[in-house]
């Protein structure tokens, strides 16, 4: 589910997607909504003197605790599926990343057949 | 008729890519070319323009101001991007028409992938500092047509391969060239050829399951190895295969992508997958 939560600038991290747009004091459009952030606004941001935005806050990752159960089957679940062993930082951070994924999947599914 | 000379075939009877595509190129070395030369040559195909400004309007590019005509779209795209864009929608449109034939896997899920690897590759090239991404987007759309070739033209060999990867738990690749003789990269090059398609993308069709050209580091096929891996991994879509193949240790050497890489995009990628599957898979 889709919700939105208002940050100061500061806290905008690579990735996340603007709820609202920026407008500028004649309501003209400076950023559309949907946009996905990245530094390069934040920077602009800065420069137009503006502190806060209204930002997607995907409730998968803040609100919804998925057991560990599920991430660990999830875990499983991928590794089974490698053909090798995650063996440096990158592969770890893919491997963990995926099972997080896969997990939201398993737990959607779940709660699609209990309804 | 052996599989080889079907696959032969097939390329043969496939349609070439419409005439506008070796104008543009032409149009775009020429020096005195201008921008509404290049938009007379794109506007001939209404389909096309349509979808362009679709694209060019929504988010995933971010401008501010409606772009409403083909002009606009190369002022604020420019010349490389929208040739790209046209060639990845006009090859996407080729292959859906011969859709009916494939029964292994679901052609939606297919090019999921597809799309979600150029998506990919473009997230990682601006994370490693790459400025001009456009060729990768279109990479990443084109990198498996081999694969959708085998299973339009050798339906009853594919079903073979894809029991095989299961019970000798082996990659596709490796089932691909036990029953049918060829890896679907090298049936993606023959096909590539035929098409003249410029030679980073196909080298990124041939080179994209080893991740380096004999050894040798290319960035574009680097950065295609990792998006495709990540691509299946993350199950954006799926091409078929059971099992993941490693990746090339000497890619993840070279290509020194930002530490947490996966953690720090992972939102960006899913919701930019389903952005450009929005507008590139819709009808």
């Amino acid at each position: 589910m889709k919700t939105n939560r208002i940050i100061p600038i500061e806290k905008i991290e690579d990735g996340m997607i603007l709820a609202d747009p920026i407008l500028n004091q004649f309501s003209q459009i400076l950023i559309p909504a949907g946009t996905v952030l990245s530094d390069f606004h934040k920077k602009i941001l800065v420069r137009w003197n503006i502190s806060f935005v209204n930002i997607y806050s995907n409730e998968d990752d803040v609100d919804i605790e998925i057991d560990d159960d599920i991430i660990l089957e999830a875990t499983n679940y991928i590794l089974n599926k490698l053909l090798w062993t995650p063996s440096n930082e990158f592969e770890n951070d893919m491997v963990f990343v995926a099972s997080k994924h896969i997990a939201k999947k398993i737990k959607l599914s779940s709660e699609n057949q209990e309804n | 008729m052996k599989s080889l000379d079907k696959i032969v075939n097939s390329i043969k009877e496939f349609p070439t890519l419409p005439t506008i595509f070796g104008q543009l190129s032409d149009a775009m070395t020429d020096p005195d070319t201008n921008i509404n030369y290049v938009a007379n040559i794109i506007e001939k195909d209404t389909a096309s323009v349509t979808k362009l400004l679709k694209l060019a309007n929504s988010s995933i590019f971010g401008f501010r101001n409606r772009v409403t005509t083909v002009p606009q779209a190369i002022l604020y795209l420019g010349f490389e991007e929208v040739k790209n864009l046209l060639l990845s929608l006009k090859v996407i449109q080729i292959f859906r028409t011969k859709e009916k034939n494939i029964k292994l896997i679901t052609p939606l899920d297919f090019w999921t992938h597809s799309v979600s690897s150029g998506v990919i590759a473009r997230i990682i090239a601006s994370s490693v500092g790459i400025r001009s991404s456009e060729t990768l987007f279109l990479g990443g759309v084109m990198h498996n047509i081999g694969r959708l070739l085998f299973y339009i033209t050798l339906p009853d060999e594919y079903s073979e391969v894809l029991k095989l990867q299961k019970v000798e738990k082996i990659s596709i690749s490796d089932a691909e060239r036990k029953v049918i003789g060829i890896s679907s990269s090298l049936a993606g090059e023959m096909l590539a050829q035929k098409w003249k398609l410029p030679l980073p993308i196909i080298d990124i069709i041939k080179y994209h399951n080893t991740g380096t050209i004999s050894d040798k580091i290319n960035l574009n096929v680097a950065i295609i190895h990792i998006a495709d891996l990540t691509a299946s991994m993350f199950e954006l879509g799926s091409d078929g295969r059971e099992y993941i193949a490693a990746p090339n240790p000497q890619v993840w050497d070279n290509l020194k992508l930002p530490v947490n890489f996966f953690s720090t995009n992972y939102n960006r990628i899913i919701a930019e997958t389903s952005e450009h599957c929005n507008v590139f898979l819709s009808n």
